[in-house]
């Protein structure tokens, strides 16, 4: 029983279902800044108030999940990171509370908006400059963080985190094509129009960039170049086809489509990072808490995760099917 | 003889008294055994009073 | 100007982390509350129930919605500001940690939705299933982050060996020494905190003659729950007290404002001081005389250990130790009178008629959330200068980032915060002043699985003669 193998994993799980659920809700929030009307704002908004707090609830599970698993990893990261978690944080700070506070004031409403669309954007920009700061390494010396909090504002995790930006913007589009009504449609395909392009564009860079600075990217995609060719291919052929969808299209094809684009992007950044954690300096194996602390973290999710899971599901069952007009109080 | 309302004040102090003795009590000074028995006179008196004796209409 | 980071960094953590027990204090308070007014109206059907239900449900949705993001920043700060802590003790502490967010976090955030939006989506049984849910979850909630900043304060379970923790006893790390008591005092607060707060604001409208039915009854509940969970509240307080005097002594010595090893005896009760540390004396200090030992020791003439008892490189600040644990105390006191003062009250049958009590009460609504910080404050002034108590010392625990960076993270952190809780006030008050609607009175829908199949409850005609009224 490889147990951090099998910790890295569930990890990886919980960032993927955050990144997933959590970065449609960012790209709601990121598309408000672009609809001028508030009733249809109000209506955004709407579809994804009933959820948010669970979705965002998978983050604090993963880096939860890397201070007991893997304890060295976060003492290095978190450091190493700071400036663009706290801002992160801050964001999400913002974009939470304007949840309750919007409804509360009618004339600051645009107001508490712009602070809901404006956190939604910096996080997702945090985000992709940490995803860009792992690709590029970070300076460890005997297991602890040598290098300055600066060094994650370089060209590579500032295209990461506009990358991140349209693919979660996407992700928002697609959600909206699926959950609002007819007024939002339009809204929906004009945004997906131009995020699908522009995150397969600013993907495609960060890949080529990644490769050209840093050895340990070119590494991995000389001994599995086969695999992450294919995933390229995949992906260009999702964004394409999200790109060119007619408007009348399926309702859950663009959301979909979007979910497949996040799901390739994050097996690729997989390969590429395994079987380090703090790439490419300090491996999973090294960055370990003891067997018995992952022991316990393992039994626990294994005996919780499908109980959340379950009525996590239920949660998004109850509030299924279009998002009414009126809102949930009507 | 005592007016109603020196009365009312003997009462009162008392029920102070008895509120101060008790929070002595359920703090220890007496030890744990009177602070269990304290603590639990304390709260089945409180939930007598609050059952038996009904609240009145606000007249502010 | 050289900023030491070690100080930087405990000013951020206390800072974040004060403002944000707050919150969570507020919600688990309130979550028990909603459900226990929830299930009133279900047992009773009377309206008022539901009147207080939705007053009180926009008040605890801000709070809780401020308490999560705030939660979050805690739980990268770990790592942002004492990333030799997170290496340290993550081993025994994470696990704590990712339990509570599996258990705790997921099941209220993905029952609040319900609680909050599915009035019209869900029946009322399930819907008071979910206000259950989230009650249960901030209870979990607590337990779990108890049990860790416990293992903090009296570590169990744990061997070292070259600056590396193992756990060796997972039952030892849960259950360390003082969580059996910490967690219910805890609890308690957080109860008593939602008591004053419900009872404060009935108060308020007694006293302006506005919303008489819904001001009588929560005045009556607050007060009632206030005054039960006072009593349990100090006979808690008072094993804690104890505990803490067993494995952190130093702790207590500096709680109760004496230098010397044994004070006098009979020991007076310090009010007041001024204390020198440097010195290691106080210059100034007002006290009731042989209090102390009644209290303290429990005989009338039992002498107190001091500071002194504890090397000094070793020992916490008395005044920040002494002040907290004096406000919290004194709170108590002051909880306990106005729960005996409400019970003869309504022996006399005077408790909405008594503008002074009512004025009391009015003042006392902020009381638990002040009291509770306070013990945060002697809870955690107190363990100083160990971060983790007798292994790791705070001031070799911080992160290798630099004085500038923690100090404009500290600067941004206030700003935003101080928008938080700016916000969170002027709407809270202005729910405050517009005072509970006339709640609708939605159909009788069985309240089964079955309703949520049919999600539009809202298309029966009493539902549309309903919104007729409202």
């Amino acid at each position: 029983m490889d147990l951090p193998l099998l910790s890295a994993s569930f990890l990886a799980f919980t960032l993927t279902f955050y990144v997933i659920l959590d970065g449609f809700d960012l790209g709601v929030g990121i598309l408000l800044l672009f609809q001028p009307a508030e009733t249809a704002r109000d209506h955004m908004v709407d579809s994804i108030t009933p959820t948010w707090d669970g979705n965002e609830t998978w983050i604090i599970m993963a880096g939860v999940t890397l201070l007991a698993a893997f304890p060295i990893a976060y003492s290095i990261l978190l450091p190493a990171f700071y400036v663009p978690v706290i801002l992160m944080l801050l964001a999400l700070g913002f974009r939470g509370v304007s949840f309750e506070f919007r409804v509360q004031s009618k004339e600051h409403r645009r107001g508490w908006d712009v602070a809901f669309g404006v956190g939604s954007l910096v996080a997702a920009l945090m985000q992709g400059l940490v995803v860009g700061g792992l690709m590029q390494g970070v300076t460890v010396q005997d297991r602890h963080f040598a290098g300055s909090v600066l060094d994650i504002f370089r060209p590579l995790p500032i295209i990461s985190g506009i990358t991140l930006l349209f693919g979660y913007a996407v992700l928002g589009a697609g959600w909206l094509k699926l959950k609002s009504n007819m007024s939002l449609q339009h809204f929906a395909s004009a945004s997906l129009r131009v995020s699908a392009p522009a995150f397969a564009v600013f993907f495609a860079i960060a890949c080529i960039y990644a490769v050209r600075i840093q050895p340990g990217v070119r590494a991995q995609w000389a001994s599995h170049g086969i695999a992450l060719a294919c995933l390229v291919g995949l992906f260009a052929i999702a964004a394409g086809t999200l790109t060119a969808l007619p408007e009348k299209s399926r309702n859950a094809l663009p959301f979909s489509l979007g979910l497949l684009l996040f799901v390739v992007g994050i097996s690729g950044t997989a390969l590429i990072v395994f079987p380090e954690i703090v790439p490419f300096s300090v491996s999973l194996w090294d960055a370990s808490s003891s067997s018995t602390s992952q022991r316990l973290v393992m039994i626990g999710a294994a005996c919780v995760t499908p109980v959340v899971l379950a009525y996590s599901a239920f949660a998004y069952w109850i509030f299924r099917g279009k998002t009414p007009e009126d809102g949930w109080e009507a | 003889m005592k007016t109603s309302n020196e009365l009312h004040r003997v009462h009162a102090v008392t029920a102070a008294l008895l509120g101060v003795l008790f929070f002595f009590i359920i703090v220890g000074v007496f030890g744990l055994p009177f602070a269990i028995a304290g603590l639990v006179v304390f709260v089945l008196g409180a939930v007598v009073v609050c059952r038996v004796f009904p609240t009145e209409d606000a007249r502010l | 100007m050289k900023l030491d980071p070690s100080l930087l960094a405990r000013i951020q953590f206390a800072f974040t982390v004060s403002f944000h027990i707050i919150f969570p204090t507020m919600s688990i308070g309130l979550a028990s509350f909603l459900a226990v007014i929830e299930a009133l109206w279900l047992k009773t059907k009377n309206p008022i129930y539901l009147q207080i239900y939705r007053f009180w449900l926009n008040i605890f949705a801000m709070g809780f919605g401020i308490g999560v993001v705030t939660g979050i920043v805690l739980s990268f700060e770990f790592g942002l500001g004492f990333a030799r802590f997170a290496q340290m003790a993550g081993p025994a502490i994470g696990p704590l940690i990712a339990l509570e967010v599996l258990t705790a976090f997921f099941l209220e955030a993905g029952f609040l939705g319900i609680m909050l939006f599915g009035f019209n989506r869900v029946g009322p049984k399930l819907h008071f299933f979910a206000t259950c849910m989230v009650a249960l979850g901030t209870l979990l909630s607590a337990s779990w982050i108890l049990s860790a900043n416990s293992w903090m304060q009296t570590p169990a379970g744990v061997a070292i060996h070259d600056g590396q923790l193992t756990v060796v006893n997972w039952r030892h790390v849960l259950m360390n020494p003082s969580w059996p008591y910490r967690l219910p005092h805890m609890l308690t607060a957080a109860y008593l905190t939602a008591s004053f707060m419900v009872a404060g604001i009935g108060a308020w409208y007694l006293l302006r003659g506005e919303h008489q039915d819904f001001a009588r009854k929560t005045v009556a509940l607050g007060t009632a729950f206030a005054t039960v969970l006072i009593a349990g509240q100090v006979f808690i307080g008072d094993i804690v007290y104890g505990t803490m005097l067993k494995y952190q002594p130093s702790k207590m010595q500096a709680a109760e404002g004496f230098w010397e090893k044994q004070s006098q005896s009979p020991a007076p009760y310090y009010w007041f001081i001024v204390p020198d540390q440097k010195d290691q004396r106080n210059r100034f200090a007002l006290g009731t005389p042989v209090l102390g030992s009644i209290w303290l020791t429990h005989s009338l003439t039992g002498r107190v250990e001091g500071l002194k008892n504890t090397p000094r490189e070793l020992q916490p600040r008395m005044a920040l130790v002494f002040f907290a644990f004096r406000i919290m105390y004194c709170l108590a006191m002051l909880m306990f009178a106005i729960g005996v003062a409400s019970l003869w009250l309504r022996f006399r049958g005077m408790l909405f008629n008594s503008r002074w009590f009512l004025w009391t009460l009015v003042f006392m609504t902020p009381s638990g959330i002040i009291a509770t910080l306070a013990g945060w404050y002697v809870a955690e002034t107190g363990r100083q200068p160990w971060v983790i108590y007798g292994i790791l010392r705070t001031a070799d625990a911080v992160s290798p980032v630099p004085s500038q960076a923690l100090l404009s993270t500290l600067i941004a952190f206030v700003c935003v915060y101080a928008v938080f809780i700016t916000s969170f006030l002027v709407f809270t008050f202005r729910i405050i002043r517009q005072g509970p609607v006339e709640a609708p009175v939605y159909p009788e829908a069985s309240g089964s699985i079955k309703n949520a199949f049919r999600p539009h409850v809202l298309d029966s005609p009493k539902r549309l003669a309903d919104s007729q009224f409202s």
